[in-house]
């Protein structure tokens, strides 16, 4: 990153207004910025929770058009109690909750 | 370098060598020509739909499958490796993660793959030349929670390695499954030891499992070595 800032004047770091809106399932990422601010723009960026629950979402559950019919590894249509026992792992729901005092997001 | 490189999924996972890795059949967006360009995809590529949340990459599901103790052959090995299919948002990824049953109720010598749209899950690809992989060896039983926590960290970006993330494996074998991600730069130590951090955290291991580095290069030389292509004074 270049700077045109001489060594006795002081470039404030941009806030947050003069962005555009974040999506609101960025999550906080360590060294965020680091990856959240590339030159080619914002990278996305979901955590497990999020991700998790879009899975709900109608859109997310019809079948996809162009599946492939490969008895023992597709199926056509959704099981019942689709969820899965990892949805109750507490563990595992903390896993992506990264806890970042430089994060921004 | 065809079909040698078959015997070596016994030891490991994952690994498939292939020139021609397309569906003969379930697929119907595909035209002729995407299957001699060994880099890029001419396919009609997938998009968001309205409303839905889009990633950062496309990706491409794949399934293979051998019959254990059959030979191998190229053109049997091309057979058995299919795309399922390709998707541009969480909401397209679970419709067909939700279509597709669990790694762990596969039968037999079977993987899924999941690559970055337009590499393929095999070695000689231009992304995954110079690179590697982290394998996970697991017992049975934790294959299905450790595929979903690794794909869904790697569909929302939280690697954190740039470009470098190629793909994941789920390998499921007789007494014990494989769970493997690709990245393009073997060399790349910083690279690799931030996807190996990465692991530890999403995916909840038992203790004491064991993460091992392999490039894909070593992995080609245990294959010449297994298969006896060096000579009686250690040659190639």
């Amino acid at each position: 990153m270049s700077s045109s800032c001489d060594a006795s004047s002081t470039c404030p770091i941009p806030s947050r207004s003069s962005w555009p809106p974040l999506h609101d399932s960025y999550s906080q990422t360590p060294g965020g910025t680091l990856f959240s601010t590339t030159p080619g723009g914002t990278r996305i960026i979901y955590d497990r929770k999020f991700l998790l629950e879009c899975r709900n979402s109608p859109i997310a559950r019809t079948p996809p058009c162009c599946l492939p019919d490969i008895p023992g590894v597709t199926r056509p249509s959704l099981q019942p109690a689709e969820q899965e026992d990892d949805s109750k792992d507490l563990a595992g729901l903390s896993l992506f909750r990264i806890d970042c005092p430089f994060c921004l997001l | 370098m065809n079909n040698k490189f078959d015997a070596l999924k016994d030891d490991d996972s994952g690994d498939h060598d292939q020139d021609n890795s397309s569906p003969k059949d379930g697929e119907k967006e595909k035209n002729e020509e995407e299957e001699k360009d060994s880099n890029t995809t001419k396919r009609k590529v997938a998009v968001p739909g309205a409303g839905e949340h889009p990633l950062q990459y496309n990706y491409t599901f794949w399934y293979s499958r051998r019959t254990p103790g059959r030979p191998t052959s190229t053109q049997s090995y091309e057979q058995n490796i299919k795309q399922i299919g390709s998707f541009a948002s969480v909401e397209q990824f679970w419709r067909f993660y939700s279509h597709m049953i669990r790694p762990g109720d596969l039968t037999g010598h079977s993987d899924f793959h999941l690559f970055k749209e337009g590499i393929k899950p095999m070695w000689e690809d231009d992304a995954n030349k110079s690179g590697g992989k982290w394998i996970i060896r697991l017992r049975k039983g934790l294959a299905s929670r450790c595929w979903e926590n690794l794909i869904l960290a790697m569909l929302g970006e939280q690697f954190m390695v740039g470009e470098e993330i190629c793909g994941a494996v789920v390998s499921v074998r007789f007494q014990e499954d494989i769970i493997s991600i690709w990245n393009k730069t073997a060399s790349d130590q910083a690279t690799t030891a931030r996807i190996r951090d990465t692991l530890r955290r999403v995916l909840n291991l038992p203790p004491n499992t064991i993460m091992e580095y392999k490039t894909h290069t070593d992995s080609i030389k245990a294959w010449e070595d297994f298969h006896g292509l060096v000579n009686a004074s250690g040659g190639r």
